[in-house]
């Protein structure tokens, strides 16, 4: 009973010094103090998380997400340029060997990237292991062909086929850990926007917090205003004018967040993911041409993986009024080189994606003279159409696909940067937001402490 | 928004990793390998299932010729070579890589082997000239359903006769006689199966070797693969102890590895016949026709010093048997 009756009289005290003018004042003093702190921690908190985890994004969870995509790509590519030394047959073909040994250098570099990069989580580092172990084993496969078919041995082909399977078994193979790596990606990047979207959420917490500030603020002007009869107190406006400004500010920098990383995350990321998938869907597509004409009258199941790939790309027949269509933006078709033609927003990625169907229909056109001539038992024209760089050969027609993709990603990977760029908090604002609330509490003071000066005299 | 944006994009990915994963599961909560109908990497060792009773028959005896051979571009109208006449192409399926009987020549990448040049006969016998053949390259499990389907008009794959394939294909007359041996690292001890007891045997998936092999005493344990070279390649990598199938393509393996010996006597016959489709009996007569041609001109053993020659020197031809 004492202690209530202690504390109710304190309260009794602070309510009757408030009603003072000079107690009131102090006590405003406090508030704009209190609220003026918890927003500077607010808003320095939210722009220094932000710039962190922005830059991780930037730096680290994406450039994961393209690494695993990439090790994908230059699988299939080493892949795709192993079956074609084979199918070539008889003295080996330099071309192919030195793109898959070039594939293999880039491979080793880009799974040493992705082992730097996945430090500090134990899944996607066992993953970047486990893939670096099945890679060494793949080469050592391709060398035992390699090695048997310089001697004219026939078991050549059986490591051969190993080889592949070990990168394209659907659980256990080298493509689904690169999947599974850029899984573990994904999933950091989402926890990544989560951070995001806290921040987010504290930055409104903050804006109330300001909101209160603005009120006391006004408040206090008014009173002023009435009790010392003055038009008003200046540094009390400055320090309005501050808030606004910081509180300005911070919505600025927040809008440019929100848009950079809507464009970023929503728009260009999803399109270098496709980009890099249809590169390796376009290397797979390749390979299992290739293999098709190794098989030799038994490769109905690389056909059909060969026809569901292409139609990944391009769901359906290519007509040179669809590529002009699209290349103006008019996109009538699916796959992901029409997403990649409908997400194009410029001329050049326009262009650049109008390139790749063009590629495509190369594509298309000498499988179907692959065909015919497999229809008609030429393997060796066929063969020869597979593996020609000329004109309507198969061999031209992935290249020059493989090089109008490596546009298009350019394109795309610079829009995502300038993006992020944008996305990032400017870097004075850690400095600007915790100076600009001491100044709004020193001029706060600065505006008051007169007046209640006035009563002690 | 990316990580949805990405789902958008690889929806299939996903729901087949996890279709494939449940699928993992539940094989590995069974305890064996996969079936190895096709071979994406060595597989698992697995016990090989009890092999069919055989009716009583003699399944190298085949269909008699009848008469002489028509001469080629002129097949009788109404009969199956007739049809493969006017298609324009004989359609023979071979193996891929079994050296000396039918491979994939790395040097030239030209089809090889005893099996691909009786495939060539056959189709100058019809066409007059070796243009008009296609050849298919299958996998032993394929042999027989492959003509039995019509995927094709012949398979010439170092196949075994047997009263149980007679079911589903017919064969010409015996071309090739071979048998059952082993095949095991030259530091082994092993001579037979009979030493194997326990050890991890490769055979053929779909073939009269692994069925010999479930059979032996000693349980060996059997492991299967789709082409006979993907046995050499797990013995090559350690994976299984030895290689059981026909003493032929033992010989192609060691002469593609100075490190494997063929060790014993051969304990099994495995007379190889051509499989064709149980519909055409005349176009078995035809081909059985072609083959007495090969034994009696002498083409039978200028083919087998061509290609068998480190089998030993050349036996007299299989003669033929026939039913009727």
């Amino acid at each position: 009973m004492t202690g209530v009756r202690q504390r109710s009289g304190t309260l009794d005290a602070v309510r009757r010094r408030v009603r003072t003018t000079p107690g009131y004042l102090q006590v405003t003093i406090g508030l704009v103090a209190a609220a003026a702190g918890v927003l500077g921690i607010i808003g320095t908190g939210v722009v220094i998380v932000a710039q962190a985890t922005i830059a991780s994004v930037q730096s680290e969870s994406i450039p994961s997400i393209t690494e695993a995509e990439s090790i994908r790509g230059l699988l299939s590519d080493a892949d795709r340029s192993e079956a074609n030394a084979f199918l070539a047959g008889g003295a080996e073909a330099p071309g192919p060997r030195l793109r898959y040994e070039r594939d293999l250098d880039a491979l080793t570099q880009e799974l040493a990237r992705a082992a730097a990069h996945s430090a500090g989580d134990d899944a996607a580092l066992a993953e970047v292991e486990s893939i670096n172990s099945q890679v060494a084993t793949y080469a050592e496969l391709v060398e035992q062909a390699r090695a048997a078919n310089r001697q004219n041995f026939p078991v050549g082909a059986a490591y051969l086929r190993q080889a592949s399977d070990l990168v394209h078994q659907p659980e256990s193979g080298i493509l689904a850990g690169t999947e599974e790596l850029a899984a573990l990606d994904d999933r950091h990047l989402e926890q990544q926007n989560v951070t995001l979207a806290l921040t987010g959420a504290a930055l409104g917490l903050g804006g109330v917090v300001g909101l209160v500030l603005l009120a006391l603020l006004v408040r206090v002007q008014a009173f002023l205003r009435r009790r010392f009869r003055r038009r008003r107190s200046r540094p009390l406006l400055a320090a309005t004018a501050l808030l606004l400004v910081v509180s300005g500010l911070l919505g600025l920098a927040a809008a440019r967040t929100a848009r950079g990383l809507s464009a970023a995350e929503g728009s260009a990321y999803p399109r270098l993911v496709g980009l890099y998938l249809a590169r390796a869907i376009g290397d797979d597509a390749d390979t299992n041409e290739s293999l098709s004409l190794i098989a030799h009258g038994n490769g109905e199941a690389f056909d059909r993986a060969f026809t569901a790939e292409t139609k990944r790309l391009v769901d359906r027949p290519l007509t040179d009024r669809m590529v002009q269509d699209a290349a103006g933006g008019r996109v009538a078709f699916g796959g992901l080189l029409a997403d990649e033609a409908s997400g194009a927003t410029t001329d050049a990625e326009r262009g650049a994606a109008a390139r790749a169907l063009r590629a495509f229909q190369a594509v298309m056109v000498a499988d179907a003279a692959i065909r015919k001539q497999v229809s008609e038992n030429q393997y060796a024209r066929a063969t020869a159409i597979a593996l020609g760089t000329g004109v309507a050969q198969l061999g031209a027609a992935f290249s020059e696909l493989d090089a109008a993709l490596d546009a298009c990603i350019r394109l795309v990977q610079a829009r995502f940067d300038a993006a992020m760029g944008e996305a990032r908090p400017w870097p004075v604002l850690p400095f600007v937001v915790p100076a600009a609330v001491v100044t709004i509490v020193l001029l706060t003071m600065g505006g008051l402490r007169p007046r209640i000066d006035e009563y002690r005299v | 928004v990316s990580a949805a944006a990405r789902r958008g994009l690889l929806p299939w990915v996903a729901g087949r990793r996890q279709a494939l994963a449940a699928m993992a599961l539940v094989v590995a909560s069974c305890g064996s390998g996969l079936p190895t109908a096709v071979l994406p990497s060595p597989p698992p060792p697995q016990a090989a299932p009890a092999p069919p009773s055989a009716p009583p028959c003699d399944p190298t005896a085949s269909l008699r010729p009848q008469g002489a051979l028509p001469q080629p571009g002129a097949m009788p109208a109404g009969t199956f070579m007739r049809q493969i006449q006017d298609r324009g192409r004989l359609v023979a399926a071979v193996s891929r890589d079994l050296l000396g009987f039918g491979y994939l020549d790395p040097a030239t990448n030209q089809l090889r082997g005893f099996d691909v040049d009786i495939a060539r006969l056959i189709g100058r016998a019809i066409f007059g000239d070796d243009q008009h053949i296609e050849f298919k390259l299958i996998t032993v499990p394929q042999r027989f359903t492959a003509p039995a389907t019509g995927g094709v008009d012949l398979t010439a794959y170092a196949a075994t006769v047997t009263c149980t394939r007679w079911q589903m294909v017919a064969f010409s007359s015996v071309y090739y006689e071979a048998g059952q041996r082993v095949l095991v690292p030259k530091a082994s001890a092993a001579i037979s199966l009979d030493d194997l007891g326990g050890k991890t045997v490769c055979g053929p998936a779909a073939s009269t070797s692994a069925e010999n092999i479930a059979r032996v005493p000693s349980h060996p344990i059997l492991v299967t693969a789709d082409d006979p070279s993907d046995c050499l390649v797990l013995l090559q990598e350690g994976r299984v102890d030895a290689i059981s199938t026909d003493d032929t393509i033992l010989a192609g393996f060691a002469a593609q590895d100075p490190y494997v010996k063929v060790v014993g006597p051969k304990f099994t016959n495995e007379p190889y016949g051509i499989a064709m489709s149980l519909e055409h009996p005349e176009f078995v007569r035809f081909v059985n026709s072609v083959l007495e041609q090969m034994r009696t001109n002498g083409t039978w053993t200028a083919e087998y010093n061509r290609w068998l020659s480190s089998l030993g020197p050349a036996p007299a031809p299989p003669a033929a048997k026939y039913r009727d």
